[in-house]
């Protein structure tokens, strides 16, 4: 392999200084990146570029040379003139997501991957860093809710009321306070209560509408399970129960959530 | 006109603190066949609560034809929505309803609804 390289360097070499206006510049600043001269190659690139100043793969290769060199603002830079230059390349776009990915930048790597994604649907590479974003998010929210969501609040009142399966607080802007809901992972908690708050606001507006005043409370049940949704200041406390749970009892457990969650928001507020 | 419906609204209708009985299509939110008292708009409680139920369903990760039971409580008055991805039945209760007896009359009526059309 290292011969391959120096081969190809003396001849890409020969080229770039024979004929001037050869775009091998590109492959022979690549070589020298490859073998650690990011210097040299750094040289070669800016100077090529000065005689094509729109060559798409030069400033790829410029911003990679960037990135090896720690200049990742560089980088970023001539990532971004690619993307303009032919928003269709993709490997500009691997690049930039790798280097979101690696400054935990999630919300543009998620921006970048979904455009890489339309660009190239089967690249295995987008769908290897889908799944480390993924990863990384989930990682990042369980840390966010698990410092946010101390289980103690309601944590007594799942041990009183057997046939409980969890009890949330939810923010006005769906963002989880309080509890949890057992044997779910706080990514699906959270989606939950975004969903659930959404659908509060839904049920608000419907009951305006028909003239049935303010709203108190949504129950959902399926064939396993209840849960209920009630408005408590301007968030909404959320309740799960097995579907045998007498009706009563997880009524009982409701009111005691939302007497624990109006205590804490009180508190807070204070 | 008479639809196959109609006695499954009438149990519905006789539940003391009912105002308004309705069998909805829930994709679409529009009334199959109802009875609803002179006060209650019977289109838009089936459109606004066939969105809503349909929000509730996916929300808590409704599978595909499984029945849910969503029950919207306000100051005023309620409304239940019993069934499945296709047909609902809804009803509309009085503040002063008993809110037992009318669920299981929806419930029941559900059911009923659910076995009707797969025998159609």
């Amino acid at each position: 392999m290292a011969g391959k390289t120096r081969r190809s360097l003396q001849s890409l070499s020969e080229e770039v200084a024979t004929n001037p206006n050869s775009t091998a510049f590109v492959e022979l600043a690549a070589a020298y990146r490859e073998r650690g001269d990011t210097e040299r190659a750094l040289r070669l690139c800016l100077r090529g570029l000065q005689r094509h100043p729109t060559h798409v793969e030069a400033h790829f290769e410029l911003g990679l040379i960037y990135e090896a060199r720690g200049e990742r603002e560089l980088a970023l830079d001539e990532w971004g003139i690619v993307r303009q230059l032919a928003p269709e390349h993709v490997g500009s776009r691997l690049a930039l997501i790798r280097l979101y990915l690696d400054e935990k930048r999630y919300a543009d790597a998620e921006i970048e991957l979904a455009a890489a994604r339309e660009l190239a649907p089967a690249d295995p590479a987008i769908a290897e860093l889908d799944t480390v974003l993924q990863a990384a998010q989930r990682d990042t929210v369980a840390v966010v809710a698990q410092a946010a969501a101390p289980a103690g609040l309601f944590a007594t009142l799942e041990q009183e009321y057997p046939g409980t399966l969890g009890v949330m607080l939810v923010g006005g802007d769906g963002q989880l306070l309080e509890g949890r809901m057992t044997r779910r992972g706080a990514e699906s908690d959270r989606m939950l209560g975004v969903t659930l708050n959404g659908a509060r606001s839904e049920a608000t507006r419907v009951a305006s509408y028909l003239g049935l005043g303010e709203l108190q409370m949504m129950i959902i049940e399926s064939a396993v399970a209840r849960l209920t949704v009630s408005p408590v200041e301007d968030g909404i406390v959320i309740v799960a129960t097995r579907a045998e749970v007498p009706a009563g009892q997880a009524a009982r457990l409701v009111q005691r959530a939302r007497e624990a969650a109006e205590v804490h928001l009180g508190g807070k507020e204070r | 006109m008479r639809t196959q419906y109609a006695d499954l609204l009438a149990t519905v209708m006789g539940t003391p603190g009912v105002r308004g009985a309705l069998v909805v299509a829930v994709r679409d939110g529009l009334v199959v066949d109802g009875r609803v008292h002179v006060d209650v708009e019977g289109e838009a409680v089936a459109a606004l609560a066939a969105s809503l139920y349909r929000r509730a369903c996916r929300a808590t990760g409704a599978t595909e034809g499984k029945s849910r039971f969503v029950e919207l409580e306000a100051a005023e008055g309620r409304i239940l929505i019993a069934g499945n991805n296709d047909l609902a039945m809804m009803a509309v209760l009085h503040r002063r309803a008993n809110p037992g007896q009318a669920r299981v009359a929806v419930q029941r009526a559900a059911d009923e609804l659910a076995a009707i059309e797969g025998q159609a």
